[in-house]
């Protein structure tokens, strides 16, 4: 059996879905789509084992947000890496409201976005997010109630955030 | 009014329609380089570029602006990529990492449609400090009747390299001053392309400092124009770039063209 057999098709059902997850985390698109793809390229040379998985997608998944992490920390460090000096953070089309909350997403501390993102959007529950992360349940908990409350002041509109569930 | 849970759908939703990614192949590609290169991952170059362009003026205590002068490395260039192979110096591992960069077909000048196949050339490799590496400057000299050139600037060694800036696919129309600049905390990396006519490039610096001028680097016959790098302080790396303008000035000195580099806009031209 080839070592990629199945790679172009388990790619092609999650490419999309893990842009939408990661554009949150990053606030980019461009940057969500650079990270997405390396996470990919990882994937590839261990598709092997990978494909056995029940899903495979999780593995990337971590992979990916690991990699806007620490594309974020050299950015906040200001780290002696080199970045390329881009146009504004590139943003699908969406709606106002949309797009006011990626740029409220973007002020909050990385590990509060992707908080946010596995709980709200990937549906995952505290304790699967807590072992997405590496941490425990309660500090996911607190994770998800500072940058909710960070949304809310972004945003003004403490109690809808604040409600979310 | 704010929905979290429907707001983050409709990002997710736009994502996956308006996201563009090299696709599965170009994904095992990128694996595959990176597992021959590093055995690992592949990151941003932790490392202060500092590549000069020929004929930049020295840095020195005396609060001279631009980094000092890295000429090439050996005066034969440009060099056909074809018969181009590192000279047994400290850098030739380096030298090859960045040359498959360079070459890569998903995300390398491979990847970018113009000109003679296969027919790249290596305008210039200097050094980066600290045997870091090296940078390197790389062309496809465009077809007769294009106006487009495939081109990239890259850096790195062995274990690291730079994220590549080459053009996936067509490249805009050439003009004729184009730059781009990158940043790291203390400096600003500037590259780009000129005109011919260009004998130099000035820099207009912020805060009304005195201006710098860059010897553009002659990329041989076959290419439209040749190409600069060069380096400028930038303490804190925050706020205002601090070059707001270049100009590219014929042998007399006369302003051919000139494009804007500050002001929040971090290219000019339109190479990217």
């Amino acid at each position: 059996m080839a070592s990629t057999e199945g790679f172009e098709a388990f790619y092609a059902g999650a490419v999309g879905r893990l842009l939408g997850q990661l554009l949150p985390v990053t606030g980019d698109l461009h940057e969500a789509e650079e990270v997405v793809q390396e996470a990919f390229a990882r994937a590839s040379v261990r598709w092997t084992r990978l494909r056995d998985y029940d899903v495979p997608e999780a593995w990337v998944r971590r992979v990916a947000l690991n990699l806007a992490t620490d594309r974020g920390r050299d950015l906040r460090r200001q780290a002696r890496a080199l970045w390329r000096l881009g146009p504004p953070p590139q943003v699908p089309a969406a709606s106002a409201e949309a797009v006011a909350l990626l740029e409220a997403l973007r002020t909050l501390p990385m590990r509060q976005r992707q908080a946010i993102v596995l709980h709200h959007l990937v549906d995952l529950s505290i304790e699967e997010v807590a072992v997405t992360l590496g941490t425990r349940p309660g500090a996911v908990k607190s994770l998800l109630a500072r940058g909710r409350r960070a949304l809310a002041n972004q945003l003004g509109d403490a109690e809808e955030v604040l409600n979310s569930p | 009014m704010i929905d979290l849970r429907d707001h983050l759908q409709e990002l997710a939703e736009a994502a996956a329609r308006d996201g563009r990614t090299a696709g599965p192949m170009a994904a095992i590609r990128r694996g595959r380089q990176r597992r021959r290169l590093a055995g690992g991952t592949a990151a941003l170059l932790a490392a202060v570029l500092v590549a000069g362009a020929v004929g930049v003026d020295q840095l020195g205590s005396g609060g001279r602006e631009l980094a000092p002068a890295s000429p090439p490395t050996r005066p034969r260039f440009p060099a056909k990529l074809a018969t181009y192979a590192p000279n047994g110096g400290p850098n030739d591992s380096a030298e090859q990492a960045v040359l498959r960069l360079l070459t890569d077909r998903s995300e390398g000048l491979g990847a970018c449609k113009g000109g003679r196949p296969g027919d790249e050339r290596i305008i210039a490799v200097g050094p980066l400090p600290g045997r870091q590496g090296v940078w390197m400057l790389a062309a496809r000299p465009p077809l007769p009747t294009e106006r487009r050139l495939c081109w990239m600037f890259a850096f790195g060694n062995q274990r690291n390299l730079s994220a590549p800036v080459a053009h996936l696919g067509e490249p805009p129309p050439l003009t004729s001053l184009a730059a781009s600049s990158s940043g790291d905390p203390s400096r600003l990396i500037v590259d780009g392309y000129v005109t011919k006519q260009a004998a130099r490039v000035r820099f207009i610096l912020a805060g009304g400092k005195p201006p710098l001028d860059v010897e553009p680097l002659p990329s041989g016959s076959d290419v439209p124009v040749n190409f600069f790098v060069a380096v400028v302080p930038w303490p804190g790396s925050k706020g205002q770039l601090p070059v707001e303008r270049l100009i590219a000035l014929d042998g007399s000195g006369r302003a051919i063209t000139s494009c804007w580099l500050g002001g929040g806009h971090p290219s000019c031209g339109s190479q990217r």
